[in-house]
This record gives C-alpha cells, sequence and structure tokens, in this order.
C-alpha cells in the first residue's frame, strides 16, 4: 500500500512550496516513488518508508540540494520536503523512458547499438565519478540500481544519490553484494572514494564482459552464506584472470560472457582491469582513478573503427597489416586507428584538454579516390602538416590534413606522426 | 579544396604505399555487437515446498496450497525477470505415508508450470520426507546449478502431528548434518488443526530451529498470505547476500 495518496500535498523543507502527489510509480528497498507536481513542473518523488532514516541523513541531502548536482549525468535531489507522516522524501526529474536500467543489459533486455556506444557509456559513468569524487564526495552505494543508460548514445543517468557524504563521513550505508570493496565487505572500511572506485571497476567490468570480475570455477562451488561470502568477496577475492593465480578462471557453463569478450575488447581494458583486481583489489593506491579509466577507455575507443559499416577493433599494438584504408595516428600518448569516418576528440590533440566527447578532427575519404583518407579539422586550432618530401601545409578549421604515411601532423599542443 | 561534411577531393599523385602490409598476421575481424548476446547465467536460488498430503489434508486445505503457490509463482517470476543475481528455482516435494518429488529437478520458475496436487491419502510421515530431502541437498543433486547455488529455502507445510514420531527424529538428525541445510533459510507453516498442535509446531521448531520461523495459518484464507511473506522475503533476503 502507498503510503502517499493521489492528491496530497507535502510542504518542502522550507515550508514556502508544496509537492502534489500525482501517481504512484514504484517501490524500492528504501522507499517509494511518485509522480508529483512540483512547481508545476512533474517531477519524481522518493519517499522513505518509515521509519524514516535518521536525521543526520536528512541534514546531509537538505547540504547536497543546496549544493546542486555535480553534473548532468545526476538524478540529484532538487528539493527536500519537510518531515511529513513521520517520514520525508526528496525530488528529482523523472528518468525519461529511453534510459535503462543498468541491470537490463546485463539481462539482454537492452543492448547498446553499437561498440562505440558501449565505450561512451563506460565514459559518462567514469566522468561523474570523477567530477564528484573531485568536489570531496564519494557516492558510497554503487552498484547497478543506480544506473541508466541510454543505449542509444551512451548517455548516463545516475540516481540513488541520497547516500552521497563528503570524504570521511558515512550515512550508515555499506553497498550492495557483489559490488563492496573488500574492505567494506569485511567491515575493515565504511565506504569512501576508494571503495567507490572498486566498485566502479566492478561495473564497468560488467559493462563490458556481463560477468563478474571474481566469480569463476572456484567460486561457484560453494553455498554462498554469508560467512563465505566474506571469503570470496572480501578476504580473499581471486580475479577471474589474475596472471599469477589461474584457481578461479571463468567457468564455461557459468561465466561464458567474459570468456567470449575478454580478447575482443582492446587490451588496455584487459591491463586495466586486471590491474584493479589485483594490486588494486586491496590496496586503494592501485585502484584505478577515474583520470586513469578516462585514458584507458579514449585509448579504446581510439581503436574502434569502421570497415564498410561494420565495427572493428584494432590492436594497435600488434604487428599486423592493417587493413586496406586504415591509418594510425600516433601522438605521444595516445595511437589512433583511422577510417573512413574516425573521430579523434580534443583530449587527444590538446594536452590541456579532459573532453573525450568534443570531436576535434574526423576522417573523410577521398571523393574521387576512396583509398586516400583526410582528416578533417573540426578544432579551432590551425593545424601544420608536413609530409615526407618536406613540403608543409597548413589545416584551418574546416579544412582537411591528407593522411599520407609518414605525415606529421603539428596540433599545437601535441604532434602526431601517420602510420 | 571542399567542406569536409561533403568530403573532399585530393590529387591522386601519390600511390597509397602500403607500408604495414609485410607485417605479421592479419586483423581478427570484431564480431558485431549484435552477435554477441549477454546470456547472464546467475547463481541459482532454489526454493523448497515440503507438503503434507496426508488424509487430513484432504478439500480445502490442499486447495488452499494449490491456490497459494499458484498466487505465488507470477510474483516470483516478476522478481526473477529483474534479478541479476539469482535465478528462482522450484522443487516440490510431497510426503504422506512416503515421500515423492513433484520435480525431478529444480525448476527454473521462469518457465515453471504448477500441476495442482489432487491426490491426498495416508499419514504424516516427516521422516520419509527429511530423508528424501537430505538426499537432494547437495551440489550433485539438486544444488548442481552452473553458476553455483544461494543457500536455499525450504518451507514445510504441514496441518498434521507425526505419524512417525519414533522414526523421524534421526532422519531429523542425518537431516541437520547436512551443511546445506544447515544454512538454509527453513521456515515451517501449521495449518488448520496443525496451529493448535504442540506436536505439530514441535515438529517445525524442530525444523527450523527458530520459533520466529514457525508460523500458523489458523485458517486456509491467511495460508496464501503467510506462504508469500515467507517465501518472498527469504528469497529476498537470501539473493541480496553475497
Amino acid at each position: 500500500m502507498p503510503s502517499l495518496m493521489q492528491g496530497e500535498s507535502i510542504p518542502t523543507i522550507n515550508l514556502t512550496e508544496t509537492v502534489t502527489i500525482l501517481q504512484y510509480l514504484a517501490e524500492g528497498g528504501q522507499g517509494e516513488v511518485y509522480k508529483v507536481d512540483y512547481n508545476g513542473k512533474t517531477c519524481a518523488l522518493k519517499w522513505y518508508k518509515r521509519p524514516a532514516p535518521p536525521d543526520v541523513f536528512y541534514e546531509n541531502l537538505a547540504v547536497n540540494v543546496k549544493k546542486g548536482a555535480p553534473n548532468e549525468h545526476y538524478l540529484w535531489p532538487l528539493m527536500l520536503t519537510a518531515k511529513y507522516k513521520g517520514s520525508y522524501g526528496y525530488i528529482m526529474e523523472l528518468r525519461p523512458q529511453q534510459y535503462h536500467e543498468f541491470g537490463e543489459f546485463l539481462l539482454n533486455l537492452a543492448r547498446f547499438r553499437n561498440y562505440e556506444t558501449m565505450i561512451n557509456a563506460a565514459l559518462n559513468i567514469v566522468e561523474s565519478f570523477r567530477i564528484l569524487h573531485s568536489k570531496g564526495y564519494s557516492y558510497q552505494d554503487v552498484n547497478e540500481g543506480g544506473f541508466f543508460i541510454n543505449p542509444e548514445n551512451g548517455d548516463v543517468l545516475i540516481c540513488d544519490n541520497d547516500n552521497v557524504a563528503p570524504f570521511g563521513i558515512n550515512l550508515g550505508v555499506k553497498g550492495m553484494p557483489r559490488y563492496m570493496a573488500p574492505e567494506v565487505v569485511i567491515n575493515m572500511n565504511r565506504p569512501n572514494t576508494h571503495s567507490d572506485r572498486f566498485s566502479l571497476a566492478i561495473l564497468l567490468f560488467r559493462l563490458f564482459y556481463i560477468d563478474h570480475p571474481l566469480e569463476g570455477k572456484y567460486t561457484i562451488q560453494f553455498p554462498l552464506t554469508d560467512a563465505i561470502g566474506a571469503q570470496l568477496y572480501g578476504i580473499n577475492p581471486i580475479f577471474v584472470y589474475d596472471p599469477d593465480n589461474d584457481r578461479n578462471r571463468p567457468h564455461p557453463q557459468a561465466q561464458p560472457n567474459v570468456i567470449k569478450r575478454w580478447n575482443l575488447f582492446p587490451i588496455d581494458l584487459q591491463v586495466a582491469f586486471t590491474k584493479a583486481f589485483t594490486k588494486g583489489m586491496k590496496d586503494i593506491n592501485n585502484r584505478i582513478t577515474e583520470t586513469e579509466w578516462e585514458d584507458i577507455l579514449v585509448r579504446a575507443r581510439g581503436q574502434l573503427i569502421k570497415i564498410g559499416g561494420r565495427e572493428q577493433f584494432i590492436n594497435i599494438y600488434a604487428k599486423q597489416s592493417l587493413p586496406e584504408g586504415v591509418r594510425i595516428l600516433k601522438l605521444p600518448h595516445y595511437a589512433i586507428a583511422l577510417s573512413n569516418d574516425s573521430k579523434i576528440y580534443e583530449c587527444q590533440i590538446n594536452q590541456y584538454s579532459v573532453d573525450f566527447s568534443k570531436e576535434a578532427g574526423i576522417v573523410k575519404q577521398s571523393l574521387s579516390n576512396k583509398t586516400i583518407l583526410g582528416l578533417g579539422n573540426l578544432s579551432e586550432t590551425t593545424w601544420k602538416v608536413k609530409y615526407t618530401g618536406g613540403q608543409m601545409m597548413e589545416v584551418k578549421p574546416k579544412g582537411y590534413a591528407k593522411l599520407e604515411q609518414g605525415a606529421e601532423i603539428d596540433f599545437g599542443s601535441v604532434k602526431g606522426t601517420i602510420y | 579544396m571542399g567542406d569536409i561534411w561533403d568530403g573532399f577531393d585530393f590529387p591522386t599523385l601519390d600511390p597509397v604505399n602500403p607500408v604495414n602490409s609485410n607485417m605479421g598476421q592479419a586483423v581478427e575481424q570484431t564480431p558485431s555487437i549484435e552477435s554477441i548476446d549477454a546470456m547472464l547465467v546467475k547463481r541459482a536460488m532454489v526454493v523448497f515446498f515440503i507438503i503434507d498430503i496426508s488424509g487430513s489434508m484432504k478439500g480445502a486445505r490442499i486447495g488452499a496450497v494449490n491456490d497459494a503457490i499458484r498466487n505465488l509463482l507470477p510474483e516470483l517470476k516478476k522478481r526473477e525477470a529483474s534479478n541479476t543475481n539469482a535465478e528462482i528455482r522450484v522443487a516440490i516435494l510431497e510426503f504422506s505415508s512416503n515421500a515423492n518429488w513433484r520435480t525431478l529437478t529444480p525448476q527454473p520458475v521462469s518457465s515453471f508450470v504448477y500441476d495442482d496436487i489432487t491426490y491426498v491419502s495416508g499419514g504424516t510421515n516427516f521422516g520419509k520426507a527429511f530423508h528424501a530431502l537430505n538426499e537432494k541437498l547437495t551440489r550433485n543433486a539438486f544444488l548442481s546449478a552452473a553458476a553455483g547455488s544461494y543457500t536455499p529455502l525450504i518451507i514445510l507445510l504441514t496441518d498434521g502431528k507425526p505419524s512417525d514420531i519414533a522414526l523421524y527424529p534421526e532422519e531429523l538428525n542425518q537431516l541437520k548434518k547436512n551443511s546445506w541445510f544447515r544454512y538454509a533459510t527453513k521456515a515451517g507453516i501449521a495449518i488448520e488443526e496443525g496451529a493448535l498442535s504442540p506436536e505439530c509446531k514441535k515438529v517445525l521448531l524442530e525444523f527450523t530451529g527458530n520459533e520466529s520461523m514457525v508460523l500458523e495459518a489458523k485458517n486456509t484464507n491467511i495460508l496464501s498470505k503467510q506462504i508469500e511473506l515467507v517465501t518472498l522475503t527469504g528469497v529476498d533476503f537470501v539473493t541480496q547476500q553475497g
């Protein structure tokens, strides 16, 4: 039974506005969600079940409302209600329908449009955490239930932000099993930025490989009791692809997805996840930071091209013949595979930028000869190109550089070579 | 130089020089994203119903049990559909003078079809039920799911006192040595007369080892609610473990 009735009005915390219940939407573990009218706008109200969380929780929410959302990816508390009928709630934007729960992707009920979208979704999640953490806050309850993704463009919405708190403060949440960091599982530590990073690695792992990074042939043989759970996820977790310990490799029947996908995605992801779940498993100083993830994911995306409309990962580290119509742009920090319609991004050619979504260049085939590629300049900077014959050329914004082997392109703050 | 959005046209004086063509193996084709379905294999959570079908269950009582399980299944299916942790499976054991598995293996709830129990007769031999349960509570039998198992939920439904009062304790002792049983969430529901019978409740208390897990359905009206409450709470609790 919903605890609030249609048409019921609840005052906001400052008592100057009201929230009117329009419709009961759903029930979760902690509370109920309603569609409400707030100042003429249709919003969502999360209403806590009684007994309502304690005053510190309420006060923290009030502070978060004032502080505002870290970025546009958060379905952040917009307004808190006054205490009412023994409980309270907060208002947030309604989630648009094209966003699907993370779990739906695991269950194959939602599917990414392509690999690029998948990587962009990962980047959006990571960026949101980078910004949250950079403000001195941690999320503390990272799990698949809090993330919604648009499978068409990789856009992400993060909800359940009610446990977000400044570093050093925990409002009682431990997190969700299978997503908690080992030190949280065994109650050595409360969730914080460091445990967020562990949970983030699990979330990203599952985004790409579906299966759980710590579940393999070793772990599946035990009944999952509290004590065994503490052992497998807290005291002695073993990464499925731990290079030094093959005891818990994925089981073909139980973890078929990671077996199928592990070698599909760029090696940069393998290296990062291996570090996150070996050295970084218990040592917080070896956990992958958001800045590192952004770098890793941008590299991975830079190895994805299209050949005849089909997505193809190019292993830029392997000695192999490149398919026709493919070039590599080697920058000091990135190597990017390029084919028709490939994009390069601001963060790749501007060493002062972290913008992974702003397109700075696009590859196009020559109209008369499709084997010839050019790199269109979408940035505001004029590039300088030096060809092997020694001739120099300036490429103004909206102009293009011919992607000729050996050509050197000076993008301003970084220089690259075409292979 | 045209607008890059329209493509462009270079002079084609320079032959394309495939410098990389003499290197190593060819690029392995990336499977399309459409071809890589997510096939999440979840840990199994088996819900055992141990149902008394002795003579006294005849009529409304067995009818209420059938109805309760029938009503429960859609709820379990709903939970199963959105649950990324657990695959819920159902195993049903009926017992009277003998015990008989209605499910030869635990059935995934998503595709499970419940057949009403219609034949009801005989005594209430708990020992037979405990023995049959013990045999199947192992990784080699009912807990053999590929991705491993959660601790099971075992619900015993009865309205009677034991007909095998001298025999069942030994079977229960054996069962209690089974670690899957020890870790299982166990509940007992005493139906109608059973709720009034100290002997019946004694067996249920011994079985669950926990007074708060012995529930009374003093009339069949509330049986359905009791079964739903116990099952859904049990499933939610266990599948959030980890």
